[in-house]
């Protein structure tokens, strides 16, 4: 049977050559990101540094890589005890799950896709790599060790928290007592290393960011974490000239794994339901796509639940603008929050910390600021609910003009649009110096970029449908990212002509306007004569 | 009254629908029936305005893209699509507004026939997929189509269902709707079908009427079987 199912990985393989095309692609993406830290560490022709040179400190360095690699380990475990042990396609529940085999023998496929979906969560962390290397001055071989450490903690976070909700699949009770004593773990850990941190008379303010994260490193709180501490240990050891630390730490790794496998060997656990149901949903997405309907991204990460909500008024076109408004409501209480665009300013936030700590000029920062907003703005919008809209027939169907629809939709988002653009403003003023109207313009500008992220990834999903799930999404990206960066040019043009923030942030806005005004009736256009 | 003329679907060099042409007539319930991948599918997408083709489609002898086409035309995808956080009471209130539908005790006399009235607080995505079904069914007759098109309808509904909506093909016919479906299923369609256009390989291969003088002593099931095994094996 396992011969059946290696034949049928490299049937696949032959049947989707662009698969392999894809994967250079994401390995020459791997190869430039690894190599990022070294380019940039490399001296100009007259031996002095480049301005984004981040000089290598290996305590902050140390800290950074717990960092990562204990919130890979915890999204991992918690993930997993959520959705338990998944990896089985229709055809391994047909042929494998209800065939003459032991749910221990089927694990080695769930083996499989568990590292292959670790290692797409590695790929994520490894696209970050510049922001990485500005935040922690990491090098290329740090980086390589920092990936290698998260990938081996997200696959035993995952095992053990797929182990747990296996064990415990038929009692909901004790599977919350889990995730409980798991979050005890998580604030002992955090807890105890900040109780350590100040009672050694240390001032958080004093310390800084990047102070903080160097004492991370050095915690036994977190050094102890299991799991994921024991795996940083070992490059801890490395760069610190500690054997014993590195000694201890592929100990206690070596010991994690063999009982993972010993545990998982002699248990016989109920893990069917989970991997069934996993194998359903990723079926039906797949069908849906092959009948011209995407799945609804957006709606897919909120946790909906049927409230007090009503649907707003509104006929016609009108409609839609009141069901997506419905849905942000259910999404999270309040209709113009959208929890995902919290999450992306926090990571934002904790971005220009980093940077205005390390800056003596932090309004110099809008550009990195402003590209990194967009790029998070690119997988949020690109992939919203006005995108989706129309991957669905309704809208087809519906007897009102394209254009009608299309703006029906983006009324929807603007709530949204408008709260995120104002937490981004916040972050500049707070964060990057900037005045009350340079931060009211950068608002005013983001708005105008959300936009044009929704029109753009709209005029390729319905230009080039044919195009493969991912590498559609991948289009879609750099198809966003790169209409950003046209209306970016102007904007550094204005800046150094005349040396006014407040005029280059109106230029980049105004600029954006202008590729709206001419994205929208295109994309009615488009949208007027899709295809499902 | 449901017209196409001269349809052509192509995928690059693949044909989907090569030169179809029918006609529906009002109170009358059309099948277009064919195995899989006959082109069943394309032409019923082509007449819902989601699928750009060569030739004319005319609704009530409106050209189906226009908006007033749009507002006679109903149709029922062969997967349904519904907004996963929507309830199905939403689903309807949506379409009834969508359509401007004014009268809403429309949706409540769907709701009952479809027996959805209990389970009308769920959301998308708690249904099954014969539910979701019937939901799509209620969506595409809210705003009264004078065209009704069905792909697929009976895939994933319970006997009740099944029963349910060939009474309602049954009313929609006396009702002086146009009806067509498209099915693989011969013995869905029974007796309450006008017109048959049996297709292959995105032609239609024979057309057959329901007369109450039939002279041909074929059944559909063997007129079936020997147009769709006959170019399959020749």
């Amino acid at each position: 049977m396992l011969n059946a199912y290696l034949y049928r990985v490299r049937r696949a393989a032959l049947k989707r050559p662009w698969k392999f095309i894809l994967a250079l692609l994401f390995l020459g993406i791997f190869v430039l990101m690894i190599s990022y830290p070294t380019l940039m560490s490399m001296p100009n022709s007259d031996g002095s540094m480049s301005d984004s040179f981040v000089p290598r400190d290996i305590e902050v360095v140390t800290g950074g890589m717990y960092l990562i690699v204990l919130v890979m380990f915890n999204f991992m475990f918690y993930t997993a005890l959520k959705n338990g042990v998944v990896g089985f396609s229709t055809a391994d529940v047909i042929y494998h799950l209800a065939g003459p085999f032991t749910p221990r023998f089927n694990l080695i496929i769930a083996a499989s896709g568990t590292m292959q979906m670790c290692l797409v969560f590695t790929f994520l962390i490894c696209t970050q790599t510049a922001f990485i290397y500005s935040a922690i001055g990491v090098s290329s071989v740090d980086l390589i060790c920092i990936l290698l450490g998260a990938y081996v903690a997200a696959v035993i976070g995952y095992f053990f928290g797929a182990l747990f909700c296996a064990f415990f699949a038929d009692d909901e009770k004790k599977k919350n007592r889990v995730l409980t004593a798991g979050i005890v773990v998580d604030v002992i850990a955090v807890g105890g290393f900040f109780a350590s941190l100040l009672s050694g008379g240390n001032s958080l303010s004093e310390l800084g960011v990047r102070g903080v994260i160097s004492e991370f490193g050095r915690s036994w709180f977190i050094k102890g974490f299991p799991g994921g501490g024991w795996v940083a240990l070992i490059y801890d050891g490395v760069i610190n000239n500690c054997s014993v630390q590195s000694v201890a730490g592929i100990a206690l790794t070596l010991i994690s794994i063999c009982a993972l496998v010993f545990v998982y060997g002699k248990l016989n656990l109920d893990y069917y339901d989970e991997a069934i149901a996993y194998a359903q949903k990723a079926h039906e997405m797949a069908e849906a796509k092959r009948a011209g309907i995407d799945s609804d991204t957006a709606a897919m990460t909120r946790r909906a639940k049927v409230g007090k909500e009503k649907l707003g008024s509104g006929t016609g076109s009108s409609a839609i603008t009141a069901i997506h408004f419905l849905m942000n409501k259910r999404g999270s209480k309040l209709f113009f929050v959208n929890p995902l665009s919290i999450m992306y300013r926090l990571i934002t936030g904790v971005y220009l910390a980093f940077m205005s700590n390390s800056s003596d000029e932090p309004r110099g920062m809008v550009m990195s600021a402003f590209m990194m907003m967009i790029l998070l703005n690119a997988v949020l919008y690109a992939g919203g609910k006005t995108v989706t809209e129309f991957t669905k027939h309704y809208i087809y169907l519906i007897p009102d003009t394209a254009s009608h629809k299309l703006l029906a939709c983006l009324r929807a988002d603007l709530p949204e649009m408008a709260f995120d653009s104002l937490l981004c403003g916040g972050l500049v003023y707070f964060l990057c110096g900037f005045t009350i109207p340079e931060a009211a313009a950068f608002a005013l500008m983001m708005i105008v970029f959300d936009l044009l992220c929704e029109m753009s990834a709209l005029l390729i999903m319905r230009l080039l449908p044919a195009l493969g799930r991912q590498l559609l999404m991948m289009v879609r990206y750099f198809g966003v990212l790169f209409v950003a960066g046209i209306a970016v040019v102007p904007m550094i043009v204005v800046f150094f002509i005349l040396q006014s923030m407040l005029a280059a942030i109106l230029a980049g806005a105004v600029t954006g306007v202008i590729l709206l005004a001419v994205l929208l009736p295109v994309c009615s256009v488009v949208v007027a004569r899709a295809e499902m | 009254m449901l017209t196409v003329n001269g349809v052509t679907k192509k995928y690059k060099k693949f044909v989907a629908n090569d030169n179809l042409s029918f006609t529906i007539n009002d109170g009358e319930v059309g099948i277009l029936l064919g195995p899989n991948g006959a082109g069943k599918s394309t032409i019923i997408k082509s007449i819902a305005g989601l699928l750009k083709y060569q030739g004319t489609i005319e609704i009530d002898g409106l050209e189906n893209h226009t908006l007033e086409a749009k507002s006679k035309l109903g149709y029922i995808p062969e997967i349904p699509a519904l907004y996963d956080t929507l309830t199905i009471d939403e689903h309807l209130e949506f379409i009834r507004r969508a359509y401007k539908v004014e009268d809403v005790s429309v949706k409540e006399k769907l709701l009952e026939r479809f027996e959805l009235t209990d389970k009308r607080k769920k959301m998308g995505k708690e249904l099954s997929k014969g539910m979701q079904q019937k939901v799509s069914i209620c969506c595409a007759l809210m705003h009264n189509p004078s065209v009704v098109i069905f792909d697929e309808p009976m895939v994933g509904l319970d006997p009740h269902a099944i029963k349910e909506l060939k009474l309602m093909f049954r009313e929609l016919k006396d009702e002086g709707k146009t009806v067509l479906i498209s099915t693989h299923m011969i013995d869905t369609i029974e007796d309450y079908w006008d017109v048959v256009h049996i297709m292959m390989n995105g032609r239609i291969a024979a057309t057959r009427h329901n007369v109450a003088d039939k002279t041909d002593d074929k059944s559909l099931e063997q007129l079936f079987f020997e147009i769709t095994e006959g170019v399959s094996e020749s």
